[in-house]
């Protein structure tokens, strides 16, 4: 082995796993909501077989199992994530606002799946994929029970090529505000983006037309844009261009 | 015909030198790895990914905060396709964020065992992201306050985007 690194301080960030339960300890205290019959009866059955787990409620009624969750606040609501007659990114959000001490897992999702930040924001803890083995299955519900976040190694790509989509949204913004347009050029941008013609922004600035028609192409200069219509998809694709203060 | 396995190239970018040689030595352990070492100045940096052609950039940095994102992002721009993995003991929430934003493809804790170094390596060359378990949290809480402090975005109605359209 090699020897670690000489550096000595432990990281911020990190949580300590609480390590699985002591034989006696509670069971952890699960609901399952899957409409998926056979797929709801299995997990269950398969979950009765292990010592330390104990199903609550095993339904594919949304409003039965989240009235469960709030009345018995289990350890754990096992969501499916394709739900056919319910949106679970919102069911993961209510039971996550409502029962903040029940963390959620989110089972079945794909591999390409490009919503898992959006769940984990929703407060998802954890991740079961499809292709789960018996043995992550149960790892995924011990370490979440002792409070900490699993995302399975396939969904780590979704989730930073998510977060780095974001980023590039949000500089468009800072184009914007690092852009050096005039506080008037900014008026029309704005005004662009609302959908007014020339003719509607000069009446609203009280300026010419000709002028109005200026300061367009001096944004689209400066913006290296060709048309109008990318003033308006690219300021509201970024957020609105930011006045400064007179 | 047997096919010659390549060998993994790795620049090791580094501000700390009391550790280089433990890095160095960790790396060379492994013998489908090559390992060039170059210190944290950028200019270099740019110059040896020019002249190279790594596979990867391993960034074991010292300096905390902006200044590690600063330069994960500077690299990013300058070899966007490139992978890279930082390595470090002490994370922000927010810097682990904000790295995944500068282009991070993997991370590594420095007390990770030997295995978890040469998995990581490998994975990431084959295109993968890799997020240790005691990151995961800082990322997943970060995500969650984002979302708090996101402010609205406004729609440009239907109809108004048709009349611009009409227009150009």
């Amino acid at each position: 082995m090699v020897k670690p690194l000489k550096r000595t301080s432990r990281p911020k960030a990190a949580t300590p796993h609480k390590s699985a339960a002591a034989p006696d300890s509670p069971p952890i205290a699960l609901v399952l909501i899957d409409d998926n019959r056979l797929l709801r009866e299995g997990l269950a059955a398969m979950i009765h077989t292990q010592p330390g787990f104990k199903v609550l409620a095993a339904s594919a009624d949304v409003d039965e199992a989240l009235q469960k969750v709030r009345e018995a606040k289990p350890d754990v609501v096992l969501l499916d994530f394709g739900l056919v007659d319910h949106d679970s990114l919102n069911l993961t959000a209510t039971v996550h606002t409502e029962v903040p001490a029940a963390r959620v897992i989110v089972m079945g999702l794909l591999s390409v799946q490009e919503d898992v930040a959006d769940y984990v924001r929703a407060g998802a803890s954890g991740f079961i994929m499809k292709d789960a083995s018996f043995e992550d299955f149960f790892t995924t519900i011990r370490a979440v029970a002792g409070g900490a976040e699993v995302l399975p190694p396939a969904l780590t790509n979704s989730l930073f090529a998510q977060i780095a989509r974001n980023a590039a949204r949000g500089n468009k913004t800072r184009v914007l505000e690092a852009v050096r347009l005039t506080n008037r050029e900014r008026q029309v941008v704005d005004l662009l983006s609302e959908g007014l013609s020339n003719k509607e922004i000069a009446t609203r600035l009280h300026i010419a037309v000709h002028t109005v028609k200026s300061h367009v192409h001096n944004v689209l200069e400066k913006l290296a844009l060709r048309s109008r219509l990318e003033v308006a998809a690219f300021t509201h694709g970024g957020g609105a261009a930011k006045r400064q203060e007179p | 015909m047997a096919r010659v396995k390549k060998r993994i190239s790795i620049v090791l970018v580094d501000d700390a030198p009391p550790q280089r040689e433990d890095v160095v030595a960790l790396i060379r352990k492994v013998r489908a790895f090559r390992v060039q070492t170059i210190s944290a100045k950028f200019e270099e940096v740019a110059q040896a990914l020019r002249t190279t052609r790594p596979d990867l950039v391993l960034l074991n940095l010292a300096r905390k905060g902006r200044g590690r994102l600063k330069f994960a992002a500077e690299l990013h721009r300058t070899a966007p396709a490139l992978p890279v993995i930082i390595m470090g003991l002490a994370w922000r929430r927010e810097d682990v964020v904000g790295l995944v934003r500068a282009g991070v493809a993997g991370f590594i804790m420095a007390d990770a065992p030997f295995d978890t170094y040469l998995t990581t390596v490998q994975r990431v060359v084959k295109g993968e992201r890799v997020l240790p378990t005691d990151l995961t949290n800082a990322l997943f809480v970060q995500l969650r306050r984002r979302r708090r402090a996101r402010p609205a975005a406004s729609a440009l109605p239907p109809v108004r985007l048709s009349i611009l359209q009409a227009r150009s």
